[in-house]
Order: C-alpha cells, then structure tokens, then sequence
C-alpha cells in the first residue's frame, strides 16, 4: 500500500513541477485572474519538498502543515477574490473575513491543536470555505460568460472542488487516522489519488489556457 | 468513512456536471437571442435600403412625368409668347431671359431625375449603367476613368443587386474625388455562371486599412451595409500613398432571380 502511496505521491508532485513550469512558461502571474492560483501552486512545491526532506529526516513536519493552512487560505482567498470583487458583499467584507479565518487559524496552532498535532479543525474549516468558494463560481459562472479564460477557471474550479469534498472527510478525521494501522493508510492512499487528479485537472486548465490564449492573441 | 468519501465526490460531481449542462443551456440560448437580433438589424437595414430606393424611384418617376412635362408645356407656351413677342422689344427680352431660366430648370430636373434613378440602370442593366456614369464624368471632369466589362457566361441578376452596386460604384468614385484626390479609376465588371465580380482601383492617397475598421466613414458603412444586404463578399486594399482598391465578388444564389424588373 505504501509503494502505491509513494508513487502516486511522487506522480502527482512530478505535475505539480510541470504545472509550475507551464504557468511561468504561459506567464500565468501576468492574468490577475490566475495569478494567486500560480503562486498557490508554488507555495503547495516549496512545502511539500520541505515536507519530504524532514521526513526523509525522520522529522515531525506537521508544523508545515499549520503554515501550508494558513498560506493556502489567504492564497485561495485573494484567487477567488479576482473573480468575485465585482460583488459588492464581498469586495466590502473579503478583508474582515480573510483576518478573522486567520485569527482562527493561528488560535487554533497556538491554543486547540498544536503544531506537533494534525490540525483537523482548520484544515475542515477551510476546507469547507473552499468548497463554497467553488460552489458560489459555478453559481455565478453564467455572469462571466464571457470572460474568453472562463473554461481554463471551470476546470480550476472543477479541480478545486473534487478534490476539497473528496479530502474533506480524510482530513477531518486525520488525527484518527494517524494512530490507525498501517492498512488504513488506504485513506490517504485516496487522498494522494485525489490530489493526483487535482493536478491533472490544472495541467489541463493550463493546456486550455494555452489554446485560449493562441486564438484571442 | 469511505462512504462518506463517495458520497461527497458523487455530490460534487453531479454539481459540475449539472452546472456544465446549465450553462450550456443558458449560452446556447444567448446564442439564439443574438442570432435573432442579428437577423432583425439586418432585416431593419435591409427594409432601410429599399425604402430609401422605392423613395428615389418615386421621387424620380414624379420629377420626370410630372415636374417634366410641366416644365416641356411652360417651354411650348414660351415659345408661342416669343413668335408674338417680337413687337415689343423689352418682351422679348424678358422671354428670352424665362427661357433661358426653363431650360435651366429642365435640364437640372432631368439630371437629379436621372441621378435618383438612371434610366439605363432601369432599362439596360448595371453594365450600361456604370459605363453612363463613367462616361458622364470624364465629360465633366479631369478624371480619366476606364470601365471594362468581361463577360462569358453571365446570368440575369436581380434589380436590387444592380441597384446596390450601382450605389456602391457611385460612393466609390465620390469618394475617390473628394478624399483620395484621385485623378485615374478603373472599374472591371466580371460575369460568369457562378459569380460576378467587381474590381474597383483608384491612385488616390491610399488609407491605412486599420484605421479604417476602427473609424468607418457613413460612406464606408453605406457600402459595408449594401454589400451584407446582397451577401456579397469584399476585400479592400489600400495603402497610404499607394491608392485603393476593392473587389466585390457576388456568388449568383441558387435559384435563378426572376426576369421581371
């Protein structure tokens, strides 16, 4: 079960390298609409090669955890919001919201759930946000019609939303899962599986921005 | 757990899929809507045009049969008045100066009767018609203006489409003189069994063909509007300095136009 995991793992991270190559290469950081999304994926690199490194270490590398949550957040946040600032609830809000999710974060590392622990609660909390983040997209999604990258953001959204509601339950329950056998490592197994769809999805966002950016230019 | 997992996944599944097909919907719809309003503006524009012809047609018939032949009575009677005018000197005169103000008159009644309407256009087809016209310039102008037409298998097409090009050549060559400063036109009219063609050319001083999609000209946008309403296709060429060209090609439709005019 553990080779599958690994390889999965190492497929997935393998195209979240080329992903990253591709965004740089298709100037993604340039298009305000996918720029925090770039940047989110290089930050999901840096930490995952830290993350192998102290584990090669036999290191505890939870803490990354904690900080990979608080990233994530404010980066998945400060995407979404490129695509909702037309909303006036929203753009008055977003910044409230954003401080008082990271208040919650950082009380929850410093108080609740140490950064030794899995920290299920914030990773549920954001979770869930995130999933409303793409559920309120493909709500709207019929106001940017016309937008020429909205099938590049669909795909986006489409990964963003398999892989939150697929990893939602594995990750609230990742503390149990930690002290279980080693035969219950199918869960994370799912995880990695998950996670390796999601990068697929974003390789193929990248490849229909790609072909979008070839007809309107 | 494992179920939960399941659930979750086929929820969020059955969302994208769900939305995906909705927004489907929804374009194809705003696809519709579009088409719609497309095929109205074009039916507006068509009705546009053909009132506005149906109007010269009328204003020109009124002019010649009614204007016209008034005017040829005043010039019969003044003719009369002048045999027995000769008496008196100063009446004489004063006829002779009406007569001069009719003949005037007349002949710029039949010119805008004939400019609303050519006759030749009317009765001999859009090749007799333009040859008038460029004949009609090079009598009163500089302008050294060559029409050539070449036809093979040429198929009888319908007076609106005349009309049109008709309307299009003389914009053209409006507007040759008075922005291109041109001082040589050719025109070419081509006719086989499939298509006819119209090749336009001036030395004039030419425009960039960019700034031209970005500011059309009421000229410009008449032509583009005549050339959609009898879904002939068009390709321009010009340069600044280097003159202007268009060609003007109309596929024949499938069906044969009728006869009758």
């Amino acid at each position: 079960m553990k080779s599958w995991q690994f390889l999965i793992t190492s497929s997935s991270e393998f195209i979240l390298l080329i992903n990253i190559v591709l965004s740089l290469v298709h100037r993604w950081k340039d298009w305000p609409l996918l720029k925090y999304f770039s940047w989110l994926l290089f930050f999901s690199l840096i930490v995952q090669v830290i993350a192998k490194i102290m584990w090669l270490q036999r290191m505890n590398n939870l803490p990354l955890l904690h900080l990979y949550t608080l990233g994530e957040f404010v980066l998945m946040s400060l995407f979404y919001h490129q695509m909702f600032k037309q909303n006036l609830i929203w753009a008055k809000n977003i910044r409230w919201f954003i401080a008082i999710v990271m208040a919650l974060i950082l009380t929850n590392s410093i108080f609740f759930q140490p950064i030794t622990v899995f920290n299920t609660n914030t990773k549920t909390l954001t979770q869930v946000i995130y999933i409303a983040y793409a559920v309120g997209f493909f709500l709207n999604a019929t106001h940017h019609q016309t937008e020429s990258y909205q099938n590049v953001l669909k795909t986006i959204n489409s990964a963003i939303l398999l892989y939150y509601t697929g990893s939602l339950f594995i990750f609230m329950f990742g503390n149990v899962l930690l002290g279980l056998e080693q035969r219950h490592n199918l869960f994370w197994v799912a995880n990695a599986l998950l996670y390796l769809i999601f990068q697929l999805l974003v390789f193929t966002a990248i490849w229909q921005f790609r072909q979008t950016k070839s007809t309107y230019s | 757990m494992t179920i939960g997992i399941l659930i979750m996944l086929s929820l969020a599944l059955a969302f994208i899929v769900f939305f995906n097909r909705s927004q489907r919907k929804i374009l194809a719809e705003q696809m519709r809507m579009q088409q719609l309003r497309l095929e109205h503006q074009e039916a507006l524009l068509y009705n546009n045009i053909k009132t506005q012809e149906e109007e010269r047609k009328r204003i020109a018939k009124d002019l010649h049969d009614e204007v016209g032949s008034k005017l040829n009575i005043i010039h019969l009677n003044l003719h009369r008045l002048k045999k027995n005018a000769a008496a008196s000197p100063l009446l004489e005169e004063t006829v002779s100066d009406i007569f001069g103000a009719i003949n005037d008159t007349i002949n710029t009644t039949r010119r805008i009767s004939h400019d609303l309407l050519p006759p030749t256009l009317e009765n001999f087809g859009l090749a007799d018609a333009i040859k008038e016209l460029c004949d009609s310039y090079q009598r009163t102008s500089a302008l050294d203006l060559q029409f050539d037409h070449v036809q093979s298998e040429g198929r009888p097409i319908e007076k609106m489409v005349e009309v049109n090009l008709f309307r299009i050549i003389q914009e053209l060559i409006s507007n040759s003189i008075k922005h291109g400063h041109a001082s040589q036109i050719n025109i070419r009219l081509l006719a086989n069994n499939k298509e006819l063609r119209l090749e336009y050319q001036d030395n004039g001083q030419g425009f960039d063909p960019n700034q031209l999609k970005k500011n059309t000209g009421l000229g410009m946008q008449n032509i583009e509007s005549r050339l959609q309403m009898i879904q002939a296709q068009h390709s321009i060429d010009s340069q600044p300095g280097a003159g202007f060209s268009l060609s003007i090609k109309y596929p024949y439709p499938n069906d044969p136009p009728s006869l009758s005019r």
